[in-house]
Order: structure tokens, then sequence, then C-alpha cells
């Protein structure tokens, strides 16, 4: 299945025509026509949220919050359409790197919520659509204009989505101003030069733009773009690091036009028996929690280093955490 | 110069009709992208009294960094929990969990 969304509303005919070139139908399934607080999905979320004891979470209260409604809609639309042969093209008018966001938060409520038959209900209904997020069943396909600011805020984009595991088909740079059209020199190169940097910033994720009106396909499957790794310096300390495409764009200044110019980056652990569990990234409006290793569950983090779309996390073991009294011999675990 | 002053920004266009498909129909009343408030992880914060601060500490919201929910009468996290505690006991112990910590962080 191949989401498919844009920036703008210039971006939409143009990605839906990249898409139907990609999967060889011009077939669109509209996403918000799925959204439909009777749909039995909202049953199962509002039974699985309401074993809470909160009782003032109403059924209304839910419907009303856009993520519900999005997350309802893509998990009916992926029961409907998600092995259709060819793939289906599902547009989405809003954000695709929230709504993931949102499901993988759901399905970690039905775990959180217990064994209780209507958090089971739910996580039956979840999994299967986070497995595809995760394994690129499920795909994402994104437009974007050549302007500087809408560039950024893709890219930030896309480094949020391949933060919470999605596979990313591409990004589509368009529209782009012609010359056929009446754009100036100066607005047509300036879009080039923004395109050259778009691709390099989402390296390795593909991303291509109109040419002579025609918007390409992308047949290149995708990747995982997101890449982690852990390493032992020659002092003994572990150096997490975390690459996801995209995010060096927060380097071009306040995103939105707002003050904020930063990336944070923490720690955080969902398992009291163990100092982290996470690193967690924070950059414009997004979060990313990146599960750690073994190892370095038993570890605490010291500093962070952001280098481009890098993040290095210097890693220091827990004494109490090691029976041993021994540090981790070198990979061990 | 008039004429190209008033021209709307090319990228905020619509579609022109060299696109095949060119039936671009932007949702003005849409939020769209970006305009998430993560409020699936406010209503997750609901649960706080099942499982503690579990989900709200996981620094994926403004909320993980509230102390004592009544100082923040602005958050709908924090107004849920004091409307919870106001009205039923946990059933279940919160077990407390350190919330993000956050690091210094240096630009390479």
């Amino acid at each position: 299945m191949l989401l498919v969304s844009s920036l703008t509303p210039s971006g939409r005919s143009w990605v839906l025509d990249s898409a139907a070139r990609t999967v060889g139908h011009e077939r669109v399934v509209d996403l918000g026509s799925f959204a439909d607080p009777n749909d039995d999905v909202f049953d199962d979320i509002t039974s699985a949220v309401s074993i809470t004891g909160a009782q003032f979470t109403s059924a209304d209260l839910i419907a009303g919050l856009r993520s519900f409604r999005d997350v309802a809609a893509l998990v009916r639309v992926w029961e409907l359409h998600g092995t259709d042969e060819p793939r289906a093209v599902v547009w989405c008018s809003g954000s695709v790197p929230q709504v993931l966001a949102d499901l993988e938060v759901l399905g970690e409520l039905a775990d959180v919520a217990g064994t209780s038959l209507p958090s089971a209900t739910l996580r039956a209904r979840l999994t299967p659509v986070l497995a595809a997020v995760r394994s690129g069943d499920i795909e994402w396909l994104f437009a974007t204009p050549a302007q500087p600011d809408a560039v950024q805020q893709a890219s930030l984009d896309v480094a949020a989505a391949v933060g919470i595991g999605a596979t990313v088909r591409g990004v589509l740079v368009a529209p782009m101003p012609r010359q056929k059209d009446g754009w100036p020199k100066e607005i047509r190169v300036q879009a080039r030069e923004i395109y050259g940097r778009a691709v390099m910033d989402l390296h390795p994720i593909t991303t291509l733009r109109t040419r002579s009106g025609e918007a390409p396909a992308f047949p290149a499957a995708s990747m995982d773009a997101a890449q982690a790794s852990t390493i032992v310096d020659a002092g003994g300390d572990r150096i997490f690091t975390l690459t996801l495409p995209g995010l060096s764009a927060m380097e071009y200044g306040p995103v939105n036009g707002g003050d904020i110019q930063q990336v944070h980056v923490g720690t955080w652990s969902a398992d009291p028996a163990y100092p982290t569990t996470h690193v967690v990234v924070r950059f414009a409006e997004h979060t990313v929690r990146w599960e750690v290793d073994a190892t370095l569950r038993r570890c605490r983090a010291i500093d962070a280093v952001v280098a481009d779309d890098t993040i290095a996390v210097t890693f220091v073991p827990v004494q109490e955490q090691w029976p041993s009294g021994r540090e981790p011999e070198e990979g061990g675990a | 110069m008039n004429e190209e002053m008033e021209r709307p920004p090319w990228w905020l266009s619509e579609s022109n009709g060299d696109n095949a498909s060119g039936n671009a129909t932007g949702d003005a009343a849409d939020p769209g992208i970006g305009g998430g408030l993560g409020d699936v992880w406010s209503l997750l914060g609901m649960v706080g009294n099942m499982a503690g601060d579990w989900l709200a500490a996981s620094g994926a919201s403004e909320h993980a960094d509230h102390g004592d929910p009544r100082e923040h009468p602005d958050c709908l996290v924090c107004k849920v929990f004091v409307g919870v505690q106001s009205v039923t006991q946990p059933a279940i112990e919160p077990e407390q969990l350190p919330r993000a910590r956050w690091l210094p962080v240096r630009r390479a």
C-alpha cells in the first residue's frame, strides 16, 4: 500500500501522477473518506481506552480527536486494501508521519492496557498495520515544492517518518517553476538549487523532481533509511549513533518561522529495571524514540553530539547494572 | 510587473493544466502537514491512573515536563490527571518512572 501526501495543495496532482506511474494504475483511495466515527475500529479504540477508568473519556471525545480518526481510517483502509495487487494508492490530506506516530502510540496504549479483551481486540487490529509499516508493505510517497521553507519542513517530516521505522518510497519535488509558464530564470535556477540540496539532505531516500511537466515514477524499492549503530571508543565509552535522513535541515534556520532551532537529545526508560531503554530525539514538532540494544539498557547517557543528520550519544556503564562489578566486554550484553 | 507581483507564489499555486490529472483540491480547512498536536499522547495521559507516568514520561509531549498537574491548568493531560484523582482512586498504584533525561547537546 502506498500512502501519498503533499506538503502543499500544489503538489497533490503531481504526486498522484507519480504514484500512478509507480504502481501502474490510477485508482486512488482517500483516507479521509474512511474517517468515520461510526466505524468499528473506533469502537475498539474507545473500548480499549475506557477500561482505564477515566469515565470522562467518552467516545465523542475520542472521535473528536483527529489522530484517532486518521489512525482508525488507516486501519480500515489497510484491512480493505492492504493486500491489493497492484498496490493501492491512498491519498492522505494530513501529515503521514503524524498518523504513523499516532498509530505506534496507540499500539503502545493497547500494550499498556494489559490483557483485557478490549485491548487485545485493539492490539489484534493494530499489529498487522504496524508490522506493515515496519516491513515496507506500507510506504510513503511525499511531495514538496522547491521552496526553501517547504523543503526544510518536508525533510524534517521525512526524518520523523524514518525515525519511527516507516519506509519512504520517495520525495517528489513539485511543482517546479517552468520557463514556459513565464517564471523568471532566477526563480527557476533557485528552485533547481533547492532541489539539489534536498537530494543531498535526504540521501539515501530517492528524491526526484518533475521535468517538462512530467511527474516521475519511483521504481526503486524502499530501504531502511534510518541507521543506528553502537561502537566502543578507546576509552571504553559506548557511542550510539543514529542517522535520520533529513534531520540536517534543522541547520537551515528556525522551522516554520519560529524561534526554536534546536535538536534535543535525551534518554528515557520504559522499564524501571533499566536506566535506559530509548534514545529520544525531539526536533521541530517531532519526537523520535529509538529503542537501544541490551547493552545500552544498562548504561547511562552523558552527552550528545549532533552533526548533520547524525546524532551520537555517549553512554557509560552503570555499575549496579553489572552484577559482577565488571563493565561489559566489547560487544557483550 | 504588476501582473507578476499579483501572481501567487508558484509553489502555492494549483497544478496547471499541463498535468494530466490536474485536479488539485487543496483542503483549506485541513491543518495539514505539521499540524499534529500529539493529541494521542495527551489522551494516553488519561491512562496515568493505571500505568503511572509510563507514557507521560516518554518525553513525547509537552506534558512530560510537567510535575504537579495542579500547577498546569492549561495542560489537557494535567487537567485529566486532576480530574481522575478527584473522581476515582487508581486501581493500581502508579509506578513512578523517570522522565526523559535531556542531555547537553553539542554541534559538531
